[in-house]
């Protein structure tokens, strides 16, 4: 890059009479993997019959505190900023899901003799910042939250099994789904944000899940995911969410049983395992070290790495089919452990406007300070609701009694 | 790019792909990707349709590295403000629905109660950044790069001919006017909006041939013209008056049989007369030193900026301010080759992959001035030039790039990857 010899814009730098001006930047969430809500609606590996499905969830997510790097859940989304910060969220996700033979009159073996699926998942997200790290944002012309679109992600994949006579409309009680999987970054976002609607990072995955009815009237889903993310060229709020996020393994399951009539009752589990994120970006951090006299400091985010991410969650819902074709679903998210993202952010300095002297600068380490890595690298410990509705747009029976 | 257009089968003609009226095109452009309008070549895109309602989604990717200049060169992205090697990245999501019947028939209003028409909305939403060499030098200006959101709204509304026959050939022509509708996200800091933030309205007439069934023509021209935008973005290099533009598209696609497709065909667009920047802002948010602008006039922050050096030994700090004014560019051009291959499975899904190759273009550049000032201890600036007289030796001069779809033309191949699926045909 052709630039100036300088190594950093003077709005990085951090003079020496000024230790706290940061005080407050470096944590924010923007909605993330680790942080989006997760419908876990029973039935959710069934091999369906095909039609077209579609799943809308509402939730209110007050998103006031986190899990810290030692796992220990901490009052405030992001410490370093004070404990009273919150990045509360309002969200409705959409989920569009197609079953559909593929190729079918062509008698490719392998994809002809079974049925496909194809998810999209959209939604919007209303988000806020509340307390230090919003009243940092204000102070320092930063944005406090973007709401807007959030990413979209589309699926699509094979019935491994349990689709070989759909046009007999076999009961099927065990089936088994492969969906490779990717995300568009279309989510709204500003790259001064605290939080923002969306990632601005591609995401590919796969997941392999399976349905089982064991008996009538008792259903078991599990499925198991790996995720991986391209880089983020513009990571958010000066830098402090990952340049590169860690790929992420996780794994989900819910066992449901009919209560009475049309109501049924379920619980899950999540458990989402995220590898180290990088924070090349880092420009700023909430306390950075003082400078020496005559001398300026700054951030050396080269190597700056967190621990990776853990976030775990117990789902308890009721579910009721009010028609044949529409399932209404009440679900209570509880996080039940997790580790967010924090690394130490080196910190150098130098003299003072050093690049207008002919012998140049010699930067010499100054210490650091600890971030909480936002987006991504956040994960939250609020408890929430989550309501949400899935109809059936075809004229066959609800997926429920199986293809 | 990505042709707005619905595809569907003729059930008495198991042979015949309609790609249906897409009339635009909604693409990414140049060294801001943007949704913008580009007629693309696509198979049967103006031919007569069934009436119904149909609806489709696309999704369109593009990777631009290289860029047109003003003198219509192929240049590495981003250059000469930072090095080769720069990327541009961009995907672009399409939901459409289109309305093709009647609202006339049986009425006593002449011409429109014997002619079919088309409606036709499209929404999109998309992501775009650059590398971080990119977004790192627009930081310096207090601006940043990457846009994602919902872009703006595109509504058609048309009008059929009857089908023609002589013998084997059938033909039809079709008259439309697309409006852009600036209701994009759009922020004035980005070098990449997804909304443009001005209108734009575009006549065209288009045509449909098709020959034994097997040979297909689609052609249109159209006129693009566009409307001011008062809040330039990316400090000023979008511009406040985008110029119009003329548009001409041609295609010719072979039918092997009824699931496969095969086409040729270009787009050419070129803009009339220059595009306007009336509000150009972008400098260094920080003061500049004097070993940033002397010690490398040709390759330092702002390429072609020779501080004298009898100056460079005045202060350590320099501030560069903008000269207002109203700059022009030479217009832009776009000429591509295209080519399509097109997988037809049963009444409801297409699959086309698209290679588009430029040809020539001419990308949008435009000289600029800066006044220097010399910077005080305490903050104070001192003008040292004065770019009001042609004569003085201080004051800068410069070329800027002009950004986003009004202005800038990619000069990299374009790969398109459809997957076009009918939730409802007729």
């Amino acid at each position: 890059v052709r630039s100036a010899p300088r190594a950093r814009p003077r709005s990085a730098r951090q003079p020496r009479a000024t230790p706290g001006i940061f005080a407050l930047l470096a944590l924010l969430p923007i909605c993330s993997a680790a942080g989006e809500p997760i419908v876990l609606e029973f039935g959710r590996y069934l091999a369906k019959y095909p039609a077209m499905y579609s799943t809308s969830a509402f939730s209110a997510d007050p998103r006031d505190s986190i899990y810290d790097a030692s796992g220990r859940s901490r009052d405030g989304v992001a410490p370093t900023y004070g404990a009273d910060s919150a990045f509360p969220q309002k969200r409705f996700d959409l989920q569009f899901e197609w079953f559909f033979p593929f190729f079918e009159t062509e008698a490719i073996p392998l994809i002809s003799d079974r049925t496909w699926t194809a998810r999209a998942d959209l939604g919007y997200s209303h988000l806020s910042a509340d307390g230090g790290i919003a009243d940092y944002a204000r102070s320092h012309g930063l944005k406090e939250s973007q709401s807007g679109i959030t990413d979209i992600a589309l699926h699509f994949g094979p019935v491994l099994y349990g689709s070989d006579n759909w046009r007999e409309r076999a009961d099927v009680p065990l089936s088994i789904l492969l969906l490779a999987d990717f995300t568009i970054p279309i989510g709204r976002r500003h790259p001064d944000a605290a939080v923002n609607a969306g990632t601005n990072t591609f995401s590919y995955g796969a997941t392999l899940g399976g349905y089982w009815r064991p008996i009538k009237g008792l259903f078991l889903d599990a499925g198991a995911h790996w995720r991986a993310f391209a880089k983020n060229d513009e990571p958010a709020f000066e830098g402090q969410e990952p340049s590169k996020q860690g790929s992420q393994l996780s794994f989900d399951a819910t066992l449901a049983a009919k209560l009475w009539g049309p109501i049924y009752a379920s619980g899950s589990y999540l458990d989402v395992r995220g590898e180290v994120n990088e924070y090349s970006g880092a420009r700023a951090s909430a306390h950075p070290p003082s400078a020496g006299l005559l001398m300026e400091t700054f951030p050396d985010a080269r190597n700056a790495k967190d621990d990776g991410i853990r976030d775990r969650r117990a789902d308890a819902a009721l579910h009721w089919f009010v028609l044949q074709r529409l399932r209404l679903s009440l679900h209570y998210v509880m996080p039940v452990g997790g580790r967010s993202g924090e690394f130490d952010l080196p910190y150098q300095q130098q003299l003072l406007d050093c690049v207008a002297l002919p012998t140049g600068c010699t930067p010499t380490p100054n210490g650091s300070d600890h971030v909480d890595g936002l987006g991504p690298a956040r994960v939250y410990a609020s408890n929430y609701f989550l309501l949400s509705a899935t109809w059936n747009f075809s004229q066959g029976d609800f997926w429920l009694y199986g293809p | 790019m990505s042709g707005a257009r619905i595809v569907a089968l003729n059930s008495h003609r198991a042979a015949r792909c309609a790609a249906a009226a897409a009339l635009i095109a909604l693409a990414f452009q140049a060294s801001a990707a943007h949704a913008s309008i580009l007629f693309t070549p696509h198979l049967d895109e103006y031919a007569d349709l069934p009436r119904g309602s149909y609806a489709d989604h696309t999704l369109v990717f593009t990777h631009i590295t290289k860029v047109f200049d003003d003198e219509g060169t192929t240049i590495p992205l981003g250059a000469p403000f930072v090095g080769p090697g720069q990327r541009l990245d961009a995907a672009l999501l399409l939901f459409r629905y289109l309305w093709i019947g009647n609202l006339f028939e049986n009425t006593w209003v002449p011409f429109l109660n014997d002619h079919k028409q088309i409606f036709r909305v499209i929404a999109n939403a998309g992501w775009q950044e650059t590398s971080e060499a990119i977004t790192e030098r627009s930081r310096l200006f207090g601006l940043h790069t990457g846009g994602n959101g919902v872009g703006d709204l595109f509504v058609l509304g048309g009008l059929y001919s009857h089908e023609h026959r002589l013998g084997p050939l059938k033909f039809n022509g079709l008259l439309a006017t697309t409006v852009k509708i600036p209701v994009g996200s759009y922020d004035t800091g980005a070098l990449l909006n997804v909304g443009s933030h001005y209108w734009s309205t575009m006549p065209q007439l288009a045509a449909h041939a098709d020959l034994f069934g097997r040979l297909h023509f689609d052609g249109t021209v159209a006129y693009q013209f566009n409307g001011r935008n008062d809040a330039p973005a990316y400090g000023g290099m979008t511009p406040t008056e985008p110029a119009n533009v003329y548009n001409l598209e041609g295609n010719l696609a072979w039918q092997f049989n009824e699931k496969w497709f095969w086409d040729v065909g270009a787009f050419f667009r070129k803009s009339r007369g220059p595009n306007k920047f009336g509000n150009v802002t972008a400098t260094f948010v920080d003061p500049q030193p004097a070993t940033t602008l002397c010690a490398d006039p040709t390759g330092g922050l702002i390429p072609g900026l020779s501080i004298p050096p009898n100056l460079c030994s005045v202060t350590n700090h320099f501030a560069l301010i903008p000269v207002a004014g109203e700059r022009e560019d030479k217009g832009i051009r776009q000429l591509y080759l295209s080519t399509s291959v097109y997988y037809i499975y049963r009444t409801s899904s297409v699959i086309d992959f698209r290679v588009a190759y430029p040809l020539n273009g001419r990308g949008s550049q435009f000289p600029m001035d800066y006044d220097v000032a010399l910077i005080g201890p305490d903050g104070s600036r001192t003008p040292i030039s004065d770019c009001s007289n042609p004569q003085d030796s201080a004051c800068q001069h410069t070329k800027l790039n002009g950004v986003q779809e009004a202005a800038a033309v990619p000069a990299a191949p374009l790969f398109e990857l459809r997957f076009v699926y009918l939730f409802w045909a007729p």
